[in-house]
């Protein structure tokens, strides 16, 4: 749908979209002239760098036609008030191989995620967003006899992601609907394609939900010398094994982030979570809350980056009560278009038995451009309960975004 | 032993891209009256900031990844590869974090673009810009 601006009459915007049709019938047959003149000289095509352009006469017409069909469509864009309210479509996929040194475990492929994402910007203050993942190469299948009973049924369909932004300013903005918890970082900046391995720290998504079902206020502010601050308030159903739809009790879970950022180094960052469920459904109606930090620097190659989260876990028989706690501590460093890096990692399940894990991890990334990425990763597990015997695991992945 | 001692120095010595040797304007509309410097170009072309001091919102334009003028760019500005910050951009929108997103723009589009809407910043080569026509420089980066 188009809207005009005031003072725009239809009469311009249709000359120019004529303009545009002429250009564009002009660098169609330019083009093909070229592609016939290529074939008798049997010369090479043009490199696609922008920065080298061909010395040919009618390629540079091409070039430059082709910039003006561009530009004709931008200002009628423009004049028109044109949004672009259309659906975007993009995603990611990820493939694995994987082995381990536990007994009875086999190397094994594992097509992990196909992720597709649908988006659209209503206007300039409300949008759309939608993550829908395919995990382990779904395939459900059902009996045809109308029973509705199921044949064959594996992997996950998961709608990981759906919800609705009103963007305001930059100090109010809303969230509503399902999104991944606004919790230290890990949380929500986990995508195959843009993290260092395919394996996450143990201890996110354990302490903090994964997802909340309910609405978010957002927003960022400065507070002096470019140091700014970025907040997140949330409140949602809380965690359960039954999502999107029923909230198992009353109460609702509620939660806070804050993010600072220090124009130091190359870049700084470093923030609090808290979060309180006082029924939380999926440990056992237990009053949880949990408190988290975490800080990630850059200076020229080197990345650090640490969380550290721990939960408290009561219960009507004090007895029972227990804490959860997990720390990372990951150093990366990039070579071009290579990155190598370590990550130590410990996770406490209950501070009520010898349940502890430490977890050694060494990792390799080729960016082969800005959306394929090749990993190697190790990891060794290292237990403290006596009886259960260490392990080490690889996995080598490749993974790509499939957006723009 | 002498091609293990080789093997290692090449692993680690950046492989440096062809250097690119002309000067980057970044430039915004001529009418943009908004006081900027380097950390403010730093802070909006790695999203921290999206609307300029007056609440409007600012349209960063890019230029494609494998640009010259882009990795010179991003190396000054950002102290990172132009894969690298296409890689923060993508990944701020699939997390679903991104403030601002950019609009990537082959160079002489993004000079005639900023001159046309008082809300955008762009950068372009010494050599793109024909003319500057309602165009201010903010910064140059030798």
């Amino acid at each position: 749908m188009s809207i005009y601006a005031n003072g725009v009459s239809a009469s311009t915007v249709e000359q120019l979209e004529k303009r545009v049709k002429e250009l564009e019938i002009l660098v169609q047959q330019l083009l093909q002239q070229r592609k016939v003149e290529l074939e008798v000289t049997e010369s090479n095509s043009p490199s696609e760098n922008e920065s080298t352009y061909s010395t040919d006469p009618l390629s540079t017409q091409v070039q430059n036609l082709s910039l003006q069909v561009e530009e004709q469509q931008y200002l009628i864009d423009e004049t028109s008030q044109v949004l672009d309210s259309s659906m975007k479509l993009a995603g990611y996929a990820d493939v694995e191989y994987k082995g381990s040194s536990e007994d009875g475990v086999h190397e094994e492929f594992r097509m992990h995620h196909l992720s597709l994402f649908f988006t659209r910007q209503f206007d300039n203050d409300l949008k759309f967003f939608s993550e829908i993942e395919y995990e382990d190469g779904p395939k459900f299948s059902g009996v045809n006899d109308g029973s509705g009973d199921m044949d064959e049924s594996s992997g996950t369909i998961f709608v990981e992601a759906m919800n609705f932004d009103w963007n305001y300013n930059q100090y109010i903005n809303l969230r509503v609907g399902r999104f991944f918890t606004p919790a230290g970082i890990w949380s929500e900046d986990h995508y195959p394609p843009f993290v260092a391995t395919q394996e996450r720290p143990m201890h996110i998504r354990k302490i903090f939900p994964q997802l909340v079902d309910g609405v978010s206020g957002f927003g960022s502010t400065y507070l002096r010398n470019d140091i700014s601050f970025d907040y997140n308030m949330f409140l949602g159903n809380g965690e359960s094994s039954v999502s999107g739809k029923n909230d198992l009790n009353s109460n609702k879970a509620t939660g806070f982030r804050g993010n600072f950022y220090f124009p130091v180094l190359d870049d700084l960052t470093t923030g609090f979570t808290i979060y309180n469920d006082n029924e939380d459904t999926a440990n056992g109606n237990a009053d949880k809350t949990a408190i988290g930090f975490h800080i990630k620097a850059r200076y020229e190659n080197v990345t650090g980056q640490i969380e550290y989260a721990k939960a408290d876990l009561e219960f009507a028989d004090s007895a029972s009560d227990y804490e959860r706690e997990g720390f990372y501590g990951q150093i990366l460093y990039d070579l071009d278009q290579w990155a190598l890096g370590y990550r130590y990692d410990v996770y406490d399940q209950t501070s009520l038995d010898l349940d502890k894990i430490k977890r050694h991890s060494l990792f390799i990334n080729y960016h082969v451009n800005e959306s394929i990425t090749l990993k190697g990763e190790y990891h060794i597990n290292q237990y403290d309960d006596p009886l259960t015997d260490d392990f080490g695991f690889y996995i080598f992945s490749i993974s790509t975004y499939l957006g723009r | 032993m002498n091609y293990l001692r080789n093997l290692l120095l090449f692993a680690l010595i950046p492989i440096s891209t062809e250097a690119f040797c002309e000067r980057i304007y970044v430039v915004v509309n001529e009418n943009n009256v908004q006081e900027i410097d380097a950390e403010v170009v730093k802070q909006i072309y790695s999203d921290k900031v999206s609307f300029w001091k007056n609440g409007e919102g600012i349209l960063v334009f890019e230029l494609p990844v494998k640009s010259n003028a882009r990795e010179k760019f991003a190396q000054n500005i950002l102290n990172k590869s132009a894969i690298s910050t296409q890689r923060d951009w993508s990944n701020r929108f699939v997390n679903n974090t991104i403030k601002n997103e950019v609009k990537m723009k082959p160079q002489r589009l993004v000079a005639r673009f900023v001159s046309l809407k008082e809300s955008a910043i762009g950068y372009v080569s010494e050599s793109e810009i024909n003319n500057l026509n309602g165009l201010k420089i903010v910064m140059i980066i030798d």
